[in-house]
C-alpha cells in the first residue's frame, strides 16, 4: 500500500518536473526589422523571435557592426498552453541606428538555447543618404519635435539645451534638461521653463528635491495634464524616453541679467536591466516592467546648469499713460448689467481682460472720476489655461457704480494698454462708453453687499512712509509757573488738612466713648448709696396711715428699685421692664435665686396696688426686707 | 521794620527766579534758531548751557536730536534717556531713542529674569513725583472714608471699596519703595566714545574684558577714581573710563 502511495507520488513528481516531449524539439528562431530601409540616425528596430526553447533564454548578443549602433531594449514573452501543448515565444528587441549610408548585413545572430547555438537568417538593409539632422520616428507617440519652442516666439529664439551636469553621480543613461522659450525678454513677459527627464531606464518620476530658484521672477505654475506624456528622442545617438515633469511660466518683475538655478529632480531608476536568473527574467518581463516586484530600486537626484536670462527694460518711447505693466498680447470686453437704473441703485460694469501674459498682476483700467457717483471695486476674479506652450487666462473684473443725482450717466470708454513683446510696440484697447439713464429716487444710499467688503475705487490708501527721520524738537521750555501750584501742594495740604479732621473726629469719638464709660462706672458705684438714700424716705412712708399713702410707699419703692437695677445695668429707669431686667440679670450670670425674689418684689408692688388697705402693713414690712436683701446682694 | 524787610527779600527772590527763567528761555531760543539753522554744533552747545540752569526734559530731547544731527549716536541716546526719566511718557522722547537705538550696530541681549525687566520696564514708566501723587490720592480717599465713618458712627457697608483702597495703597507704596530703591542704587550709563575698552579692573593696565561701541546702554554699579564699574543686561561686568561714559 505504501509503495503504491510512494510510485504514485514519484509518478506526480516527475510528471510535473520533466518537460513534456513537445518541448525541447521546434525550437524556431527568426530575425526581423520594420524596415528594410532606412536614412542616417533613423531609427531600425530589430526583433530576435524564439518559439518554443525553455528555460533561461539569455538576450542574444548582436554581433558588432561598423554601420550601426545597437541597443537592447527589452523582452517580451508569451505563454500558451493549448490542447496539452504548450508554446512559448520569446522576442528580443533591439534599436539600430545607422551610422553610415551603404548596404549593410546584419547577422546571422546566435542565440544560446539550452547549450545549443542557433543562428538567424542574415537581414539587408540599406541606409540612404542625410535625410533629416535629427531623424524623428513615431514610436508609439508623435513626432518628436525638439525643442519646447512656444509658436508664438519667432525660431531665433529656440535656445540650445542646458546639457546634463556631469557629476561625481553622473550617469549618461538618465539626465534631467531645463530649456528656457527664451533668454532674453522684456520686463514682465512670459518666458516657460520645461523640465524634461530623459531616461534609458524604468523610472519613476518623484518630484522635486530642491525647489527651482527664480528669484526676480512672478513664477505661475503651469497646469499640467494628470498623465506625463512621453516621447521617444535620440540624444547623441542614444535613444531615451523623454518626458516633461514640469512646466513653470516665468515673469521678470525687473530689467537685468537673472541666474534661475533649476533645483533638483528626484527619480528612481530600476537599474538591472538584463536579469540573471529565471525568476528575475520572469518578473522583469514586459508585463511586469513597470511593477517593479524585485527590481533594484536606485533613487537619482538630478540636476542640470543654471540658466541666464536677460531682461530688457520696456521701451519708454510710445508708453500710453494708460499703460500699466501689462506685457503679452490681450484683448479686452466689458459689459454694463443695466442702461437705466433708479438714483442711488448700484450698476455694475465687468470689464474682461483675457490674453496671454501676467494674469494675476493686471489692474483693471483706471476709472476717472466721475461727479456725483460714487465707485467701489467689488471682485476680481482670474482664471488660467493652457495655450500652447504658453501660459494664458482671464481676469474678470467687477465694478459697482451708484449714480447719486438723477440725469445721465456717462461712463467713459476706459483705455487699456499693454506691450506687445513680439511685435515691440504698445498697443491700446478701449471699452466701449456706457449711458445709463438715472431716475430720480428718495431712497437713500444703499452700498451693495459685494462692495462694501472691497475697497472704494476712489483713492483711500494707507499713509504711505517715505522715510524715516528723528521728529523735531520741542520749542517750548515746561518752566514751572509762578502763579498756580503744583499739585503736590494741593494734595498736601488736602491730606494734612483730612488728617486733622480725622484725628480730631477720632478724639471726639474716644472721648464720647470714654465718657460713657466713666458714666456707667459712677452710676454703678453710687447706685446701692442712692438707694439707701431712698430706702429711709421710704422708712417714713411706712409710718403712714392713709391709703393713699401707703400706695406712694409702693410707687416709691418700685421707683427705687427700677433706679437701682437701671444704675447697676447702665440702662435708662424709664420704660425698664421685668423681661428687660431679666434678660441683662442672666447676661451679667446673676444667681438664679436673686433673679427669683426681683421677680417677686415686681409682683407684690404690682399685686398691693390693688389691694385693701389691712394687707397692707404685712406687706410693707416684708417688702422692705426684700429691698434690703436684694440691695446687699451683688449685681 | 523785620516785617518790611522779609517782605523786600522775599520779592528779590522772586524776581531773580524770573530773570534766571527768561536767560533760560532765551538760550533755549538761540538754541532752537541754531538748529533751525543746521548749525547743530552750535545748538547742542546752548542747549547744554540751558541744561546747566534748568532740569527740562524738552531741553534734553532737544539736545538729543542736535547730537543725532551731529551723528553722535552716544550723546543723542544719552540725552534721550535724561529727557526720558523728566517725561517718561512723551511719545516724542520714545520715538526717537527708539529710531536712534534702532541704528546701533550692536545689540545686547537681555539675560535678565523677566521679573526684573517687566519691573524695569513699568517703573521707567512712571516718575518717583507721579508715585507720590497717587499715593496721597489714595491716602486722602481713605482719609476721606474714615471721617465719613466717625461722622455717621455707622458701619458704612464700603468693605469691597475699602479693601480696593487698601490694596491700591500697599501697591502703590511698594512701587514708590522700588523706584525710590532704583533711584537710590542704579546709575544708568550711555557709551559716548566710537570705541570704549571695557577692562577686568580699574585702570588701563587691567586686561580688557571687551568692547563697546557708542550708543550702548549699562548700569553703573560702582565708582573708582576716574572708572565706573559697569554691568550689561547679557550678565557681564567690566569697568569704563569716565571720559567714555554718560551717565543718565
Amino acid at each position: 500500500m505504501i509503495k503504491k502511495i510512494c510510485y504514485t507520488l514519484l509518478f506526480i513528481i516527475s510528471a510535473l518536473t520533466l518537460p513534456p516531449a513537445g518541448w525541447a524539439a521546434n525550437v524556431q528562431i527568426s530575425a526581423s526589422v520594420d524596415k528594410q530601409t532606412a536614412y542616417l540616425n533613423e531609427e531600425v528596430y530589430l526583433s530576435i523571435r524564439i518559439n518554443g526553447g525553455k528555460g533561461n533564454i539569455a538576450a542574444p548578443q548582436i554581433p558588432h557592426l561598423n554601420a550601426f549602433d545597437a541597443f537592447y531594449s527589452g523582452r517580451a514573452s508569451q505563454y500558451s498552453f493549448i490542447n496539452g501543448q504548450s508554446q512559448s515565444t520569446t522576442e528580443f528587441n533591439y534599436v539600430l541606428i545607422p551610422k553610415a549610408s551603404g548596404v549593410f548585413s546584419v547577422g546571422p545572430i546566435e542565440v544560446q538555447i539550452e547549450g545549443q547555438v542557433y543562428r538567424t537568417q542574415p537581414i539587408q538593409i540599406e541606409v540612404l543618404g542625410q535625410a533629416t539632422p535629427a531623424s524623428a520616428q513615431p514610436q508609439p507617440a508623435p513626432a518628436y519635435v525638439l525643442p519646447n519652442v512656444p509658436s508664438s516666439a519667432p525660431p531665433a529664439a529656440v535656445q540650445p539645451i542646458s546639457a546634463p551636469t556631469p557629476s561625481s553621480e553622473y550617469d549618461p543613461n538618465i539626465f534631467v534638461r531645463v530649456q528656457a522659450s527664451k533668454r532674453q525678454l522684456y520686463s514682465n513677459e512670459q518666458m516657460v521653463l520645461t523640465y524634461s527627464l530623459l531616461t534609458r531606464y524604468d523610472t519613476r518620476y518623484e518630484g522635486f528635491s530642491e525647489e527651482p530658484q527664480t528669484s526676480g521672477f512672478w513664477v505661475e505654475e503651469f497646469p499640467m495634464e494628470r498623465e506625463i506624456e512621453k516621447r521617444n528622442e535620440i540624444v547623441n545617438g542614444k535613444k531615451y524616453l523623454r518626458a516633461d515633469v514640469k512646466k513653470v511660466a516665468l515673469f521678470p518683475t525687473a530689467p537685468g541679467e537673472y541666474v534661475i538655478k533649476p533645483g533638483a529632480l528626484k527619480a528612481s531608476v530600476q537599474i538591472d536591466q538584463r536579469p540573471n536568473s529565471f525568476l528575475d527574467e520572469f518578473f522583469s518581463d514586459s508585463f511586469f516592467s513597470n511593477a517593479g516586484l524585485f527590481a533594484r530600486r536606485v533613487d537619482k537626484i538630478l540636476t542640470a546648469d543654471p540658466i541666464t536670462i536677460t531682461v530688457k527694460p520696456l521701451p519708454e518711447k510710445g508708453k500710453p499713460e494708460s499703460f500699466s505693466g501689462a506685457v503679452g498680447q490681450f484683448k479686452i470686453s466689458s459689459s454694463i448689467d443695466k442702461r437705466a437704473v433708479k438714483q442711488n441703485e448700484p450698476v455694475a460694469l465687468t470689464v474682461i481682460i483675457e490674453g496671454e501674459g501676467n494674469i494675476e498682476t493686471l489692474t483693471h483700467p483706471a476709472i476717472p472720476v466721475l461727479d456725483d457717483v460714487k465707485v467701489y471695486d467689488s471682485d476680481a476674479k482670474s482664471e488660467f489655461y493652457r495655450v500652447k506652450d504658453l501660459i494664458a487666462g482671464k481676469k474678470t473684473f467687477e465694478i459697482i457704480l451708484i449714480p447719486k443725482s438723477a440725469g445721465t450717466l456717462k461712463i467713459p470708454a476706459l483705455p487699456f494698454s499693454y506691450f506687445n513683446p513680439q511685435a515691440e510696440q504698445y498697443v491700446t484697447l478701449s471699452t466701449p462708453e456706457y449711458v445709463i439713464q438715472v431716475e430720480k429716487s428718495a431712497e437713500a444710499p444703499v452700498i451693495p453687499v459685494s462692495a462694501a467688503a472691497g475697497l472704494p475705487a476712489t483713492p483711500q490708501k494707507d499713509v504711505e512712509l517715505l522715510g524715516r527721520d528723528i521728529r523735531y524738537i520741542h520749542e517750548r521750555l515746561n518752566l514751572p509757573s509762578h502763579q498756580t501750584k503744583s499739585p503736590m501742594f494741593f494734595l498736601g495740604a488736602m491730606a494734612i488738612g483730612l488728617s486733622g479732621i480725622f484725628a480730631f473726629l477720632l478724639w471726639r469719638t474716644r472721648e464720647v466713648e470714654a465718657w460713657d464709660v466713666r458714666r456707667s462706672v459712677m452710676r454703678q458705684r453710687y447706685a446701692k448709696r442712692t438707694a439707701y438714700k431712698s430706702l429711709h424716705q421710704l422708712k417714713r412712708l411706712m409710718k403712714k396711715k392713709t391709703s393713699e399713702e401707703h400706695h406712694q410707699f409702693f410707687d416709691e419703692a418700685e421707683r427705687l428699685m427700677n433706679q437701682y437695677l437701671a444704675d447697676q445695668l447702665n440702662l435708662s429707669p424709664h420704660g425698664l421692664t421685668l423681661p428687660v431686667i431679666e434678660e441683662q440679670l442672666i447676661h451679667r450670670q446673676v444667681p438664679g435665686d436673686m433673679i427669683k425674689s426681683i421677680e417677686n418684689f415686681y409682683e407684690t408692688c404690682g399685686f398691693i396696688r390693688y389691694a385693701k388697705s389691712e394687707a397692707f402693713m404685712a406687706s410693707a414690712q416684708e417688702m422692705m426686707g426684700q429691698i434690703e436683701r436684694i440691695l446687699k446682694e451683688k449685681i | 521794620m523785620r516785617l518790611k524787610l522779609a517782605m523786600l527779600t522775599a520779592l528779590l527772590l522772586a524776581c531773580s527766579s524770573v530773570w534766571a527763567d527768561e536767560a533760560v528761555v532765551s538760550t533755549f531760543q538761540s538754541a532752537n534758531e541754531a538748529y533751525r539753522h543746521a548749525q547743530f554744533e552750535e545748538a547742542f552747545k546752548k542747549y547744554e548751557q540751558a541744561a546747566q540752569k534748568i532740569n527740562d526734559a524738552n531741553v534734553y530731547y532737544n539736545m538729543g536730536n542736535a547730537a543725532f544731527k551731529m551723528n553722535k549716536v552716544g550723546l543723542a541716546i544719552l540725552n534721550y534717556e535724561r529727557a526720558r526719566q523728566l517725561n517718561p511718557r512723551n511719545r516724542d522722547i520714545l520715538e526717537n531713542l527708539q529710531y536712534v537705538q534702532s541704528g546701533l550696530e550692536y545689540k545686547v541681549e537681555d539675560k535678565r529674569s523677566w521679573f526684573v525687566r517687566w519691573n524695569d520696564q513699568l517703573l521707567s514708566w512712571v516718575k518717583l513725583r507721579e508715585f507720590g501723587y497717587a499715593l496721597l490720592v489714595v491716602y486722602i480717599l481713605l482719609l476721606g472714608r474714615g471721617c465719613l465713618g466717625l461722622i455717621l458712627k455707622k458701619q458704612l457697608t464700603f468693605k469691597s471699596f475699602d479693601r480696593f483702597l487698601i490694596i491700591c495703597l500697599i501697591l502703590i507704596a511698594i512701587g514708590m519703595g522700588l523706584k525710590y530703591f532704583n533711584q537710590q542704587i542704579r546709575q544708568d550709563g550711555v557709551v559716548i566714545e566710537p570705541n570704549v575698552k571695557v577692562h577686568f579692573g580699574p585702570s588701563d593696565d587691567d586686561r580688557v574684558a571687551f568692547r563697546l561701541n557708542e550708543g550702548m546702554q549699562v548700569d553703573v554699579i560702582d565708582k573708582s577714581n576716574d572708572w565706573y564699574r559697569i554691568s550689561l543686561v547679557n550678565g557681564e561686568i567690566g569697568w569704563v573710563h569716565r571720559k567714555g561714559l554718560g551717565l543718565v
